[in-house]
């Protein structure tokens, strides 16, 4: 019986005293009437106007969530209306998850922002809801005859101002979706409501800013070719100064068998850029015939937390590379939603990629049948394929000084369904590994509370409530196994989980996977390791000089 | 560190009724929420561990008071409710006893000498909340800061070199 599960009594007593619709009691105020309030911590700065410019994009101006007036267009209404109206033409998953949801409340209890805030319209029902309901006002003729029935209610700026906070509440992780009877993708509604909003300039500069940076220079943070190739080689001088091995990657070089496309928060951003130094040592440990972009210089795609068109415009630039250098296939870094797009976009969006070929690892001759279609495999199961035939020579002990657990991040165990190869990697590649509870990892795992374009430092507050159902879990792992190392597989998550574990559970670090390989990795010619890519000592390979020193 | 001495006999009547004092208590801890949290979500798990260990430590060291004080604080601050009502924490654990200890089997009746003094702990505890509620959010602040930092490693990187 779990512990908090409601008693008879209570149960009765909760019947008894509140009001319900089985018994015929209404509550004197919808949930909806509640009105929504804009406070330091729960909202995002608004993008920049020369940003939305750049973009064509609706409505510059300069505004905050906090003013009384959004100076939303004129005819904002109609604008929300049609743009409502062509999108539940076009996408046919939106207008039946509007229409199919029986409010059985499955999912209400599963978003981690629900849990997190234990604020009502969090739960996925409800934050659909406040799309739905004003669907329902508007669109099926049921309901032009009975207004107000089933909650169905007027468009207001009211209304938009509760879209633009919950719409920004919701990480688009999905896991509501795996309880839902009926499997409606709160997510794509999200999509759906920020597509919306965007036509009338209501937004977020984290969102756009990145946008903008990508659809310029091709990456999030707008480095230019120049200072990229000089960071990935920076990179490559501390494996040497590490490791002794000189790495020489090669940058927009024709010809080459394999495009290698990652998170630009790989190349810049810390500890990213040790999971990058992992990869850099894969591939020269087995010879792999690869190449970088500065052009496709970056995995993310932010354009897909605002328009569908946007989304297909920024990630085109991975095929265009591919075509233009002659590869053959690509290879995909350790990403999250890059994944998500490529996965279940790419393909439609700017597929069929028939001048690549289907993916075949030049060192074990696998077929990677799974990436027929769009020709682009996942490092995790690049590097697990590696291991099974035995082609990497791993010392986990090199790892010892970590003890690990392992976030499945939402776009890569929810949105492809990889959980095996991860967990198969670092079992690998260190020897103490343990999963957290079994609800919320793998289908189940729960978000780091800052995906879908949140993960800015202004929103923070939200952020650490959201994430504190992820954090919970780890601290379950702390208390019981000691765990002092978060691996995850995803840049966002490497971004943001940092500032979640210092908070709920100090102590606690995060981790690339690829660190870990990169970590453990024997290299031919090598110097003896006594620091790990990060310089601090791995355990029982301590340097004898110093140690008599 | 404050003095965070408390009653013995507040301290007796908190141990003898340890299960009804930490149920009203979580109760009204999780009314702090908008909508009322519900009590089987990992929020009101962890409030119910942290409130139990805040009692458990009643008459115990500082350090562990603290700790356990820091637990609970630590999920308030980031709430959105504002620190007022976080801090209204011990005065409605002060309210819980009162109403409790008339009607308990408690023999030795407490007497008023022994609520002041539980009253000032009380006092006591929450300066101590706040300073560790004011902790949390500089903490938040300096997250923020980090993150930044973090962002832009490599830029930094190459700048100093």
């Amino acid at each position: 019986m779990p512990k908090f599960a409601p008693k008879l009594s209570e149960l009765k007593k909760e019947f008894e005293e509140k009001p319900s619709l089985l018994k015929g009691d209404y509550p004197d105020k919808e949930l909806f009437d509640t009105p929504v309030e804009f406070r330091d911590g729960n909202w995002c700065y608004p993008a920049k106007p020369e940003i939305v410019e750049d973009l064509g994009f609706a409505n510059p101006r300069k505004w905050a969530p906090t003013d009384d007036d959004w100076k939303l267009p004129d005819g904002w209404e109609k604008t929300i209306k049609d743009g409502m109206k062509d999108r539940l033409e076009r996408f046919r998953s939106f207008k039946l998850f509007l229409d199919t949801c029986v409010r059985c409340g499955a999912c209400a209890d599963k978003c981690h922002f629900f849990l997190g805030t234990g604020d009502p319209k969090n739960m996925p029902v409800a934050r659909a809801e406040l799309i739905r309901s004003v669907y329902r006002n508007d669109f099926p003729l049921a309901e032009k005859i009975l207004k107000g029935f089933s909650g169905a209610r007027k468009l207001t700026p009211e209304v938009i101002k509760e879209w633009h906070m919950y719409f920004h509440q919701c990480t688009e992780c999905r896991r509501c979706s795996v309880f839902c009877p009926f499997g409606i993708d709160t997510a794509e509604i999200t999509m759906m409501g920020r597509e919306l909003l965007h036509l009338i300039g209501v937004n977020n500069n984290w969102i756009l800013g990145p946008v903008s940076n990508c659809n310029r220079t091709g990456n999030h943070l707008g480095i230019e070719p120049h200072t990229f190739v000089q960071n990935v080689e920076s990179l490559a001088e501390d494996i040497e100064d590490l490791t002794g091995v000189a790495i020489e990657p090669t940058f927009n070089r024709k010809g080459a068998e394999v495009l290698f496309i990652t998170p630009s928060g790989d190349v810049f951003a810390d500890p990213g850029v040790y999971t990058m130094m992992g990869y850099l040592l894969l591939f020269e440990h087995i010879g792999l015939d690869y190449t970088i972009s500065t052009y496709a210089s970056e995995g993310g795609n932010f354009g897909f937390f605002t328009s569908n068109e946007m989304a297909k415009k920024l990630n085109a630039k991975m095929y265009h590379e591919a075509k233009r250098l002659g590869v053959k296939w690509i290879l995909g870094g350790e990403c999250g939603h890059m994944w998500r797009v490529v996965h279940q976009y790419m393909d439609t969006m700017n597929g069929p990629a028939d001048f690549l070929e289907q993916p075949v690892s030049p060192v074990t001759g696998t077929k990677f049948s799974n990436a027929a279609s769009t020709k682009m495999v996942h490092i995790a199961e690049f590097t697990a394929d590696l291991i099974k035939h035995g082609k990497l020579k791993l010392d986990p002990k090199r790892n010892n000084h970590l003890k690990t657990t392992f976030h499945d991040s939402c776009n890569i165990a929810r949105g492809m369904g990889m959980l095996e190869e991860p967990r198969y990697i670092l079992n690998n590649v260190c020897n103490t590994f343990h999963e957290m509870p079994e609800n919320t990892i793998r289908e189940q795992t729960f978000c780091c509370g800052s995906g879908s374009g949140i993960n800015t430092e202004e929103y923070m507050d939200i952020r650490l409530r959201g994430g504190f159902p992820r954090a919970n879990a780890v601290r379950h792992v702390k208390e019981t196994h000691d765990v002092d190392s978060l691996v995850t597989i995803c840049a966002i998550d490497r971004a943001t989980l940092p500032a979640l574990m210092n908070y709920w559970n100090p102590g606690v670090s995060v981790y690339g996977l690829h660190e870990l390989v990169g970590n453990a990795l024997v290299m031919e010619g090598e110097n003896k390791r006594t620091e790990d890519l990060r310089e601090d000592p791995m355990a029982g390979f301590e340097d004898e000089e110093d140690d008599e020193d | 560190m404050l003095n965070l001495g408390m009653n013995k006999e507040a301290v007796k009547l908190i141990r003898d009724n340890r299960r009804e004092v930490l149920e009203q208590w979580h109760s009204r801890v999780l009314s702090f929420f908008p909508g009322k949290m519900q009590s089987a979500t990992p929020i009101a798990q962890a409030l119910d561990d942290g409130l139990g260990n805040i009692l458990d430590s009643f008459g115990t060291t500082p350090e562990t008071l603290g700790n356990a004080l820091a637990g609970v604080v630590r999920i308030l601050a980031v709430q959105n409710f504002p620190p007022s009502r976080a801090m209204s924490l011990f005065f409605e654990l002060k309210s819980i006893l009162q109403k409790i200890a008339p009607g308990t089997s408690y023999k030795r009746q407490i007497k008023q000498k022994d609520w002041d003094e539980f009253q000032t702990g009380m006092e006591h505890l929450t300066l101590e909340a706040f300073d560790s509620y004011m902790a949390h959010r500089e903490k938040i602040y300096q997250l923020k800061v980090e993150e930044s930092k973090r962002q832009t490693f490599m830029m930094q990187r190459g700048a100093k070199a």
